[in-house]
């Protein structure tokens, strides 16, 4: 009997079949992940100007040296008069930035045709482009004097908030027009060490705005990547708030405060072309942006300074 | 007023105590807000995040203010690319050092060390340890790499 069975003790191995065993790509594709444009989406946006050529555009700041109330105080004199000299503020479209590659032909065409190669590296190159604009949105920060809030070992509690509110206000700026742009870990490893910022005893009922929405982000607040409020201001995070030193630099910002512009040739802020190349004997793709970035209200603005050698508990 | 840590709360009043079970209906939001009271201070502990420290560019900005930043940053305002305020407001940036970040990376293990009974030391000794490093390499002026090759071995070891 024993031989009888010895029959089934060499059965196929995997090796053995290797023939038939076949292999499938699947059309999942994992994709490069990017931020939201939080930035380009708050701030003011002169695109709109710039579809008609410049280079150079001006928004004359009439805050800096303003008019002045005058008391008359004997009647029939006369009045004295204000001039006070404009400030000339410009932004200038200076910056190219572009993603581009090349596919030869004998590549191109052995490409399993279930894969939009182009469309999936265009969608990529996108999203660097529109990081590229937030991450020079974001720089801006280091023009910031006039409202600055703690340093390189700061670790954010609400009176670093509070502060930044207050100088705010303290520019007669609306808080209904203003937005925080925090990096993540400050959101996340010191902003939510805040008790008063989630418990519901300070917060209140759920359907009040926090910190976090509802508890959650909410289907609303993943489209927009704004986390929530803090004292009624909303509050987005991206990681292309600059960070130097260990410290990231955060932004309290007026929707005055920055702005840019994009120009980028055709209808869109970011062109893709797909070309063949005779020269290369392949497919050349480019996508580009055209734009710039400026401080227009400085003091509009306000930078919070936080470590990330300290976690808030 | 009285305070009771969420971790007290949890342990002892959450287990012990049920209004419902006393014959009447409390609402939670209000069953909290009699228990906490005031918020728990903050309290900060330092983080084990183990960066890199890397070579880090000092500029003095025209109101005198000097400012840290990393290369790429670095690279920005060196070309003088940000559009600061405009152009009659313009805010001159001038790199007057680039140090390797190793005094504020020593500040930085030492901070740790302190900072696990005394926050505040630890805290002063980033703000010292900042302070040495400028003035360690002040006048030691070096280029930011050019990080606008697209595909250059610059711009790709570079981590974001």
């Amino acid at each position: 009997m024993k031989f009888l069975f010895a029959v089934t003790s060499d059965p196929f191995t995997g090796v053995d079949l290797a023939g038939f065993i076949s292999e499938t790509w699947t059309p999942i594709v994992n994709n490069k992940t990017f931020n939201d444009t939080v930035l380009a989406n708050f701030c003011t946006d002169l695109s709109m100007f710039a579809t008609a050529g410049s280079d150079i555009f001006h928004v004359p700041d009439l805050y800096t040296n303003s008019l002045t109330v005058g008391t008359q105080s004997t009647q029939g004199a006369e009045v004295t008069t204000a001039s006070p000299a404009q400030v000339d503020t410009t932004l200038t479209i200076n910056i190219h930035k572009y993603v581009a590659w090349l596919i030869g032909d004998l590549d191109m065409v052995q490409i399993a045709s279930k894969y939009d190669v182009a469309k999936e590296y265009a969608d990529q190159a996108k999203g660097l482009l529109a990081e590229a604009l937030e991450a020079s949105i974001a720089g801006l920060w280091s023009s910031i004097s006039t409202n600055a809030i703690g340093d390189t070992a700061t670790v954010v509690s609400d009176a670093e908030i509070r502060s930044a509110l207050y100088a705010m206000e303290n520019q007669k700026m609306k808080l209904s027009e203003c937005a925080f742009f925090f990096h993540p870990y400050v959101y996340w490893e010191q902003l939510h060490a805040i008790t008063k910022y989630y418990q519901q005893y300070s917060v209140g009922p759920a359907n009040v705005a926090g910190a976090v929405r509802t508890g959650n982000f909410g289907q609303d607040g993943y489209v927009l990547n704004q986390k929530g409020w803090l004292y009624g201001v909303p509050l987005y995070t991206t990681t292309n708030i600059v960070s130097g030193l260990q410290t990231y630099r955060n932004l309290l910002l007026h929707k005055s405060a920055f702005g840019f512009a994009v120009q980028t040739m055709g209808a869109g802020k970011i062109r893709a072309t797909v070309t063949h190349e005779n020269r290369n004997i392949g497919y050349l793709a480019v996508v580009d942006i055209i734009y710039g970035v400026a401080v227009l209200r400085e003091p509009a603005s306000v930078l919070i300074n936080a470590s990330s050698a300290f976690i808030g508990s | 007023m009285h305070q009771v840590h969420l971790s007290d709360h949890n342990s002892k009043k959450l287990s012990t105590v049920n209004p419902h079970l006393w014959g009447f209906s409390v609402s939670w939001y209000n069953y909290f807000m009699e228990i906490k009271g005031d918020p728990k201070p903050l309290v900060a502990s330092m983080s084990n995040r183990s960066d890199d420290i890397r070579q880090v560019f000092f500029f003095e900005r025209t109101d005198g203010q000097i400012i840290a930043c990393e290369e790429l940053e670095a690279w920005n305002l060196y070309t003088r690319r940000p559009q600061i305020l405009g152009r009659h407001q313009r805010v001159e940036f001038t790199l007057v050092g680039v140090g390797d970040g190793r005094i504020y990376r020593d500040a930085l293990e030492k901070a740790r060390e302190v900072g696990r009974t005394d926050i505040k030391q630890a805290q002063e000794i980033l703000r010292k340890g900042q302070a040495d490093e400028l003035e360690a390499c002040r006048g030691k002026l070096i280029r930011p790499r050019n990080m606008d090759k697209i595909g250059s071995e610059e711009a790709k070891n570079y981590v974001y």
